[in-house]
């Protein structure tokens, strides 16, 4: 095994840049991309600079005619242009390790999730982050427990008795056989779905089972939602007693394994977890950050 | 012959079959490496790291890797579209994933020419 030197770091590079790994010399291909850059600056600065002088004489114009209007759509204009960046929303990530294992902690960005059903949520995109949420029964391929989209009742179960209710913009994670906020949550307009309990109040929530499973969550840790992933299969004890280590008072599991769940970080990149086109029904459900 | 990516920590030991990496994004101190069943390794190298690594191997692998820009490296055998207008690139095998990553216009114009001098 190749031993890695870790103070060495190969960032000489910019984001305008490309580089063929391993190729011992550059290669044409490599000199034009240099030899491009400078070319592609000069000009940029150009332009810049033009730009400038350019707004420097039409400031001056307008002082000089004491016209305060073109300034006040100029602030429009820049209005407009901050609305549209914070429509970009994005996950920030980290791991934390416990042990052996690694868990992905994700934070979607501080908007209220929705839930969506269909085999085409994912392929639709246009979402910071999107989660398969609850089980597809095996026997029916419904969804497995209650299940509220929109106020719509979809399915009905308590066969698992953890809970996460989306209610006038707040979103609650809880352990209950009959929960109020179900129908709540019909009559709100709402979102509920059900699965297995792992954190309640703070407390590990006890399972029998010390299989080893590609385990994610939704947990609550310092108020925000996070969504985690064992980055290695681990047991419900291992999983809860992670999560409880990072600080969260309640979790309940998310759909793992191989059914793909999808992100959206800064700069535009996509990652996911799970098999890309693994199988999805018409009732596959996901918790969407949009 | 090098067929796989290995690195250890005291407590993780991974390795990755080069054929089966699809890209390496950067994360700060970590790296996401993306497999081609939609798995997402996380290793705690950063991306120059793992450059260096992939550099220092001997002999050198079959597959192709080219680093764009500060955060990405990819297999250059997956490559199956890119925009330059639209600073887009995606990954796949045409069957089972398919990964989309940004980059800028002069980085993806640039490999474009490589790719298409190949």
């Amino acid at each position: 095994m190749k031993s890695v030197r870790r103070n060495i770091s190969n960032d000489n590079i910019e984001d305008d840049q490309i580089r063929i790994i391993g190729s011992a010399s550059p290669t044409d291909d490599e000199d034009k991309i240099a030899s491009r850059k400078p070319r592609g600056r000069n000009r940029m600065r150009v332009v810049v600079a033009l730009a400038i002088a350019l707004c420097c004489i039409v400031l001056i114009v307008i002082k000089m005619l004491g016209a305060d209007s073109p300034i006040a759509m100029d602030d429009d204009s820049m209005a407009d242009t901050s609305q549209e960046m914070s429509t970009q929303l994005f996950v920030t990530s980290d791991v934390v390790r416990y042990g052996d294992n690694a868990i992905l902690m994700i934070t979607p960005p501080d908007v209220t999730p929705i839930l969506q059903v269909g085999s085409d949520v994912i392929n639709n995109g246009g979402f910071a982050m999107a989660m398969p949420a609850a089980d597809v029964r095996q026997d029916n391929g419904d969804i497995n427990g209650s299940f509220v989209l929109n106020g719509e009742l979809l399915a009905r179960g308590t066969r698992n008795a953890g809970y996460c209710a989306i209610i006038d913009g707040e979103v609650y994670l809880g352990v209950s056989d009959e929960s109020p906020l179900l129908e709540k949550a019909i009559e709100s307009g709402g979102y509920f779905f059900r699965n297995i309990p792992l954190v309640s109040n703070g407390d590990p929530v006890q399972h029998k089972s010390s299989d080893k499973y590609s385990l994610r969550a939704l947990a609550l840790i310092d108020d925000h939602l996070v969504v985690a992933i064992a980055c290695n299969k681990m047991s419900y004890a291992e999983f809860t007693e992670a999560l409880i280590d990072a600080g969260a008072t309640d979790a309940i599991r998310l759909v793992g394994g191989a059914i793909y769940g999808e992100w959206v970080s800064e700069g535009g990149i996509v990652s996911g977890s799970g098999l890309r086109d693994g199988h999805v029904s018409d009732h596959s459900s996901y918790i969407v950050w949009r | 012959m090098s067929d796989y990516l290995t690195y250890a920590n005291s407590v993780e030991y991974y390795r990755i079959p080069f054929d089966t990496i699809v890209a390496i994004v950067a994360d700060g101190n970590y790296c996401q490496i993306t497999t081609v069943d939609s798995n997402v390794n996380v290793v705690t190298l950063q991306l120059g790291q793992i450059e260096s690594l992939i550099n220092g191997l001997e002999p050198f692998p079959d597959n192709i890797f080219i680093r764009i820009g500060k955060s990405l490296i990819v297999n250059s055998r997956y490559i199956s579209y890119l925009s330059i207008a639209k600073q887009k690139i995606v990954l796949s095998d045409g069957r089972s994933f398919r990964f989309t990553h940004n980059a800028s216009r002069e980085a993806l114009r640039a490999l474009k020419q490589y790719l298409e001098g190949k």
